[in-house]
């Protein structure tokens, strides 16, 4: 009996068209992938940023909050950044505290994280990502400036507060890319004031 | 002599893709990439919306503040009847001078509040407010307001 030999093999592929399917496929899986990690970087990024965002509020408000109820508040400079050394009234607890800021972990009350958040220790400390990082590069308390319109015992009371984080992203090449996040509150020191 | 490549498809199929299938392709291809490209647009500006807001809040507290230490410590100007206003910049450009951002402080409706007005417990009530630009030039559809109350300390 004749078979049609031709008939069966037309309903298979040719190499070309497996060819191009797959050089096809591989274009598009690496289209896809090329976009799958920007993504997933760029989502890493936004999560850090909110991360730093809610950091530098949370540390402003806790320190203005400690300033308003401090009797006496010292001001001085380690490292370039601001050390405050706050007494508070008789019977408050702690009697009196110092905050300092330590680049890789963040705002400081003596020894121990300024802020803490639920099963971590320290609020600042987030995910290890080889790729973002983040620090403190400067905090600064100080008085606020004469021409600010403030006078006599006010200005002696009212306090200028800058946070700044810096957002490191180190891209493919090594280099580094900074974009600093700078927080700023002014707090007046009732306490003290009174 | 070499023989030919012969293709063989199956009888009723054409040997590759109509212009109507390709239009088609392209149009559905075109629309998904769009609506992902509009998705992702609308999502940056949301957040740049967002972070706008916050600094505008920012600035709103700390000019609250001012308002209240100036209370607090009766440094309270002879015209503190009108109103005050003051702009500040947001967002600053990379140089760092061009401003890309502002927003608009104001206090308003400033109130004697004491009671008994010869009491000697001062109390003012103020009104604090701010308005702001984003990038896009948008105006905030709704201004942030506090209503505050401050005794003078003596």
């Amino acid at each position: 009996m004749k078979t049609d030999r031709s008939i069966s093999f037309a309903k298979g592929f040719t190499l070309l068209e497996v060819v191009i399917t797959m050089v096809l496929t591989t274009v598009i899986i690496l289209s896809m992938g090329t976009i799958l990690a920007h993504t997933q970087k760029a989502t890493n990024k936004q999560m850090i940023i909110e991360h730093v965002n809610n950091y530098g509020h949370s540390a402003l408000k806790f320190i203005s909050e400690e300033i308003r109820r401090a009797e006496e508040i010292h001001i001085s400079s380690i490292l370039g950044m601001s050390r405050l050394n706050l007494t508070f009234p008789d019977g408050s607890q702690p009697k009196s505290i110092t905050i300092s800021a330590n680049p890789e972990n963040g705002m400081m009350s003596e020894r121990d994280p300024l802020l803490t958040i639920r099963n971590k220790k320290n609020a600042f400390l987030f995910e290890d990502n080889n790729n973002i990082d983040f620090e403190i590069s400067n905090f600064i308390c100080e008085l606020v400036p004469s021409n600010l319109g403030l006078s006599g015992k006010l200005s002696r009371h009212f306090y200028n507060l800058v946070l700044q984080i810096d957002i490191i992203t180190i891209n493919a090449s090594g280099d580094e890319t900074i974009t600093p996040y700078q927080f700023h509150r002014q707090v007046f020191a009732v306490a003290a004031y009174i | 002599m070499s023989k030919p490549l012969k293709y063989h498809f199956p009888p009723g199929t054409s040997s590759g893709f109509t212009l109507v299938e390709i239009l088609v392709s392209l149009i559905i291809i075109t629309v998904f990439s769009s609506a992902v490209m509009m998705g992702v647009t609308q999502v940056q500006q949301l957040v740049y919306k967002i972070s706008v807001r916050e600094r505008a809040y920012d600035e709103l507290v700390n000019y609250t503040e001012f308002w209240k230490a100036k209370i607090a410590a009766n440094q309270i100007p002879t015209n503190i009847g009108s109103d005050d206003e003051k702009e500040v910049v947001l967002f600053y450009q990379e140089d760092g001078i061009t401003a890309i951002s502002t927003a608009t402080l104001r206090r308003s409706n400033f109130q004697n509040r004491t009671n008994p007005p010869q009491s000697s417990a001062r109390h003012y009530r103020f009104k604090t407010e701010v308005e702001w630009h984003d990038i896009f030039g948008n105006k905030s559809i709704e201004p942030l307001i506090f209503v505050v109350d401050q005794l003078v300390f003596l």
